[in-house]
């Protein structure tokens, strides 16, 4: 007969995915409580620090159980980050745990808060130190904590299961005065090796660490130090008694080189690899060195015997030690962090990069006990309002080229608070008129006479592709800023052209990548600007949509043109079209630009000579591979599809919802689980970017989107269509310097 | 080889542990050890000024130190083998009585080895800086003894008085698994309740015969040697070495001209 264990599992599994965290939550909630009546003991909070998955730690609130028989519950004041083994098992290093989540942990102190009916020697008030997890209150056997004395600091005694982890291998070294002692490993156990160590009076005391970078602590205590900065670094060391602190893959090899003939080597460190290449003929025997293995288990249970104290003793004896002034551990804390911090605390260590040595947690302050800081409150970002309202003077808009996108623009243009469509021009003058009417602007007979007007502060030029190049410049030419749909020009000279142009003539340009501030481009970026994916490492985009055979002969437009089809005057298909502004947005996401790129594209299915189906590979600046792909001949739904990643996670972006997965707290957001944000119905983005160039014209800056933006974005798109004709990756040339 | 005597170790090192040595330099080789010439040794003598002595029972001194320093090194040298094969370890206490020139040395290196309470048991007045235990009143220096070692998880001890008055308490105070090293000329009978002292506490009682070989079989003493040369090689070590002892003198110059 099944289990009621094996029954809740069976229905948890069979039950929606978006029922099961309230089934895990209400499955915890009962069990604990079924055991507190059981036990006879209490319910209490606790926040504690979980590891979710591998490189991800969050704090949590959880319920825990109070005391039992033989346990304590303890207030924790302090707990010290074992870097070595917490960060093993955040990374999932061979020989460790693997099953998430984890409560890492395992030194301490703090007040004893309530104690268990049977516990003797302990009451509620009392300082205690030994095996706490990093929890702001944890309950645990008795037999893991001793009481700290008076005049030592809770702060230091949190130290104590590292010290008795440091301790036992120097008894087992059983060192003699006069002998040389190496000490390979500076970490925080080896730093404390050390001066343990050092209370046996060696003749020579050395520590051994990978760079100079741990040599300060050893000198200014007197010691030598030798960086393993070469294979030959640790020859002639020559030391009687090494202790192997580091547990890293090669540093029994090391501890074992820098023996003296008929030495003793400890292994403190817990270096979990196996070692094939040890040779023991040459390494051990030939040199007659023993080695003794020194982990916190092999401690004697119950008695003292020659060399294996209990855990009491030791941990007794190391804050004698702290009490009498002859160990310190003070100057050995690098960072003492506030508890919320500690996804940042185990991203630095599973970097391996991390320069600390004592990582300390605080919950309490040391003199009065205090809640431990509150966990940080999120912060989401669900909804993307509109631009408020500006009061201040407006700047005056020309709309030349009323098709489809001028009219929109138009419309958009006369709801945006900075901007005032002032006038408009088409070569079909009724629709001028007509659209000129819907805004109360002047519809003008030509785009010359549009440019004469001194009320008219900057125009925005939604023509065909072809003209762009000479209607910018002679807008720049008149004073007039210069606004222009996208692609910036169809070459590269074109491009170079109207960027110098509007240089030299004083006028601000901008190009038409406003698609930056949709709701679903907006949250991302603020997600990834907030470090959510970390270094990207990859991005992929998908622009699919359908556009009808009219749509290349200009049936969505006033007036039926084919300059859509004529790689003249269009430069090109779907790479225009469309493909623009996935690269401009992925240019901003990512905040990277292409440095290679190879392209394929076809025309499949539309009457044009350009392209209409588009799959490009690209590399980036900092190494990232980008994917994108697009088309305008799908049939069914358009999809609009990205996914960036990185080291720290990952977003996919679509037009209803975004779906972040990091292992880092983003807007107080758990990390290593995915979390979905809607996507606000797209509106006005067009006018933002219209409101946000006429602030910076107003307030004399570079516009948010530039004309490099423009240059840059053909760049890639010229570089690509010519990667197809020369069938190879071709480099992406960069934008000049002096253009300003 | 001839050794010239430039310093003995009698009058300051006044021990029946360490046999009576002097510190002289090497006047004349044999054929085939030219090069020890006009190097110091350590070697084994009462009051000698020049002396024939075995190779092999000759102590080297390194060019560096000191004369008087040399003295310490034997002192030195059978301290620690003392504590080494009585296991001494960090955290213990330790336990030495008086009554012998070795007595300061044993003192001193029972503090090198981080053993916390170092204990002197006394009959007079204790001159360092350890607990003290005075073994004039035998039931209160058992109480006291008691008392300072009632928390060590381990407890070593050496007795270089060989006075049944105070080796009987001292082994009445150790505590289970207590070592004790009976180190001195123990002339005088002395009652030990075995049963209850011993066996039942699980104590470990040795002789420290091999305390006497340091001359005679080097090769058995080359770690502590090596351990006590080097400590006397370091300034601060020295230092707190030569407060065991008194002023050495020099052998006059008178003798050092006749050879």
């Amino acid at each position: 007969m099944a289990s009621i264990e094996q029954i809740l599992r069976a229905v948890y599994d069979r039950a929606p995915g978006d029922v099961q965290p309230a089934l895990r939550r209400s499955y915890r909630w009962a069990r604990i409580r079924a055991e507190a009546v059981r036990s006879g003991a209490t319910v209490t909070r606790s926040d504690r620090v979980l590891f979710h998955d591998f490189e991800v730690a969050h704090l949590e609130a959880q319920e825990i159980l109070g005391p039992r028989a033989a346990e304590l519950l303890v207030d924790t004041h302090f707990t010290v980050v074992s870097p070595g083994t917490e960060t093993s098992i955040l990374c999932g290093w061979p020989g460790t745990p693997r099953r998430f989540p984890y409560a890492p942990g395992y030194s301490g102190a703090g007040i004893v808060a309530q104690a268990g009916p049977s516990v003797a020697g302990f009451a509620p008030g009392d300082r205690v130190a030994g095996g706490l997890r990093h929890a702001s209150r944890d309950t645990v056997a008795a037999n893991v904590l001793v009481r700290v004395p008076a005049d030592v600091s809770l702060h230091d005694a949190s130290f104590v299961v590292l010290g008795v982890i440091a301790q036992q291998g120097i008894r087992k070294a059983a060192i003699q005065p006069g002998e040389r002692v190496a000490i390979v490993g500076q970490g925080l156990i080896g730093q404390i090796a050390r001066r343990l160590a050092a209370l046996a009076t060696p003749a020579q005391m050395t520590a051994v660490g990978a760079s100079r970078a741990r040599a300060a602590l050893a000198l200014a205590d007197g010691h030598d130090f030798v960086a393993i900065d070469g294979p030959h670094a640790v020859d002639g060391l020559n030391a009687d008694v090494v202790i192997e602190a580091a547990g890293t893959a090669d540093s029994i090899e090391t501890a074992l080189t820098c023996a003296a003939y008929g030495g003793r080597v400890v292994i403190v460190g817990s270096g979990r690899t196996l070692d094939r290449t040890a040779n023991w003929a040459r390494l051990v025997q030939s040199r007659n060195l023993t080695i003794v293995g020194a982990h916190l288990t092999a401690l004697a249970e119950r008695e003292a015997s020659a060399g294996r104290w209990t855990y009491q003793q030791e941990a007794a004896l190391f804050l004698d030690l702290l009490r009498r002034r002859r160990l310190s551990v003070g100057d050995l804390v690098t960072w003492r962090v506030a508890p919320a911090d500690c996804n940042a605390v185990y991203e630095q260590l599973a970097s391996g990069t991390s320069k600390q040595i004592g990582i300390v947690f605080e919950w309490r302050s040391e003199k009065a006990p205090t809640a431990p800081a509150p966990a940080p409150t999120a912060k989401r970002v669900e909804r993307v309002g509109h631009t408020r309202r500006s009061s201040v003077e407006r700047m005056r808009l020309g709309v030349v080229g009323l098709g489809s996108i001028g009219q929109q623009h138009v419309r958009e243009a006369a709801g945006a608070a900075n901007v005032e469509v002032v006038g408009v021009f088409d070569t079909n003058q009724r629709v001028s008129r007509q659209v000129a009417s819907s805004v109360s602007a002047a519809s003008y007979a030509s785009y010359d006479a549009l440019l004469e007007r001194r009320d008219v502060d900057a125009v925005l030029l939604a023509v065909p592709n072809y003209l762009h190049r000479d209607l910018a410049l002679q807008a720049a030419a008149c004073g007039k800023h210069v606004l222009l749909e996208k692609p910036l020009a169809i070459t590269m000279q074109e491009a170079t052209d109207i960027v110098a142009g509007c240089k030299r003539y004083g006028v601000a340009l901008s190009v038409n990548f406003s698609f930056r501030y949709l709701p679903r481009v907006r949250i991302a970026k603020q997600l990834i600007d907030e470090g959510a994916l970390g270094e990207i490492t990859g991005v992929q985009a998908l622009a699919y949509s359908f556009r009808e055979r009219g749509y290349w002969q200009g049936a969505r437009s006033v007036s039926a043109d084919d300059w859509r089809t004529s790689k003249d005057k269009a430069g090109a298909g779907f790479f225009f079209m469309n493909l623009c502004h996935v690269i401009d947005y992925i240019y901003f996401l990512t905040g990277l630009r292409a440095r290679s790129v190879f392209c394929e594209h076809a025309t499949l299915g539309s009457p044009t000579e350009v392209d209409d189906s588009v799959s490009i590979t690209c590399r980036f600046e900092n190494g990232a591979i980008g994917s994108i792909s697009g088309g305008c001949i799908r049939r069914g739904s358009n999809q609009a599809e990205e996914q960036l990643w990185g080291s720290h996670g990952s977003i996919a972006i679509d037009d209803h919802a975004i779906r972040v997965h990091s292992t880092r707290v983003i807007g107080g957001r758990r990390p290593a689980k995915t979390h979905t944000i809607a996507i606000a119905p797209k509106a006005g983005w067009i006018g933002e970017w219209l409101n946000e160039f006429a602030a910076a014209v107003r307030e004399g800056r570079r516009p948010a989107i530039t004309g490099q933006d423009g240059w840059e974005n053909l760049a890639f798109i010229a570089t690509a269509l010519r990667s197809r004709e020369e069938q190879r990756s071709l480099e992406v040339p960069r934008y000049p310097a002096d253009l300003g | 080889m001839r050794v010239r005597a430039e310093i003995h170790s009698q009058p300051v090192i006044a021990s029946t542990r360490v046999a009576p040595f002097l510190v002289g330099r090497v006047v004349g080789a044999d054929r085939d050890e030219p090069r020890s010439i006009g190097s110091r040794v350590i070697a084994p003598s009462s009051d000698s000024f020049a002396l024939e002595v075995e190779t092999d029972t000759v102590i080297p001194v390194p060019d560096t130190l000191e004369t008087a320093d040399a003295l310490l090194i034997p002192p030195a040298a059978i301290a620690l083998r003392l504590w080494r094969a009585l296991r001494l370890e960090l955290g213990e206490a330790a336990i030495y009585t008086d009554g012998d020139g070795l007595s300061p040395f044993a003192g001193l290196v029972a503090a090198w080895h981080g053993a916390t309470p170092v204990i002197h048991v006394t009959t007079g007045a204790s001159i360092v800086d350890h607990e003290t235990v005075s073994i004039v009143d035998a039931v209160s220096a058992l109480d006291r003894l008691r008392s300072l070692t009632a928390t060590a998880p381990g407890v070593a001890a050496v007795d270089l008085s060989g006075r049944g008055t105070i080796i009987g308490p001292l082994i009445e105070s150790l505590p289970r698994w207590g070592r004790l090293m009976l180190a001195g000329p123990s002339a005088e009978p002395f009652t030990t309740a075995f049963y209850t002292d011993i066996h039942r506490k699980g104590v470990v009682v040795s002789s420290g015969a091999e305390l006497n070989s340091i001359f005679s079989d080097q090769g058995a003493w080359q770690a502590d040697l090596q351990n006590a040369t080097r400590l006397a090689m370091n300034p601060k070590r020295a230092a707190q070495l030569r407060a065991c002892i008194g002023q050495p003198a020099l052998v006059a110059a008178s003798y050092v001209e006749h050879f």
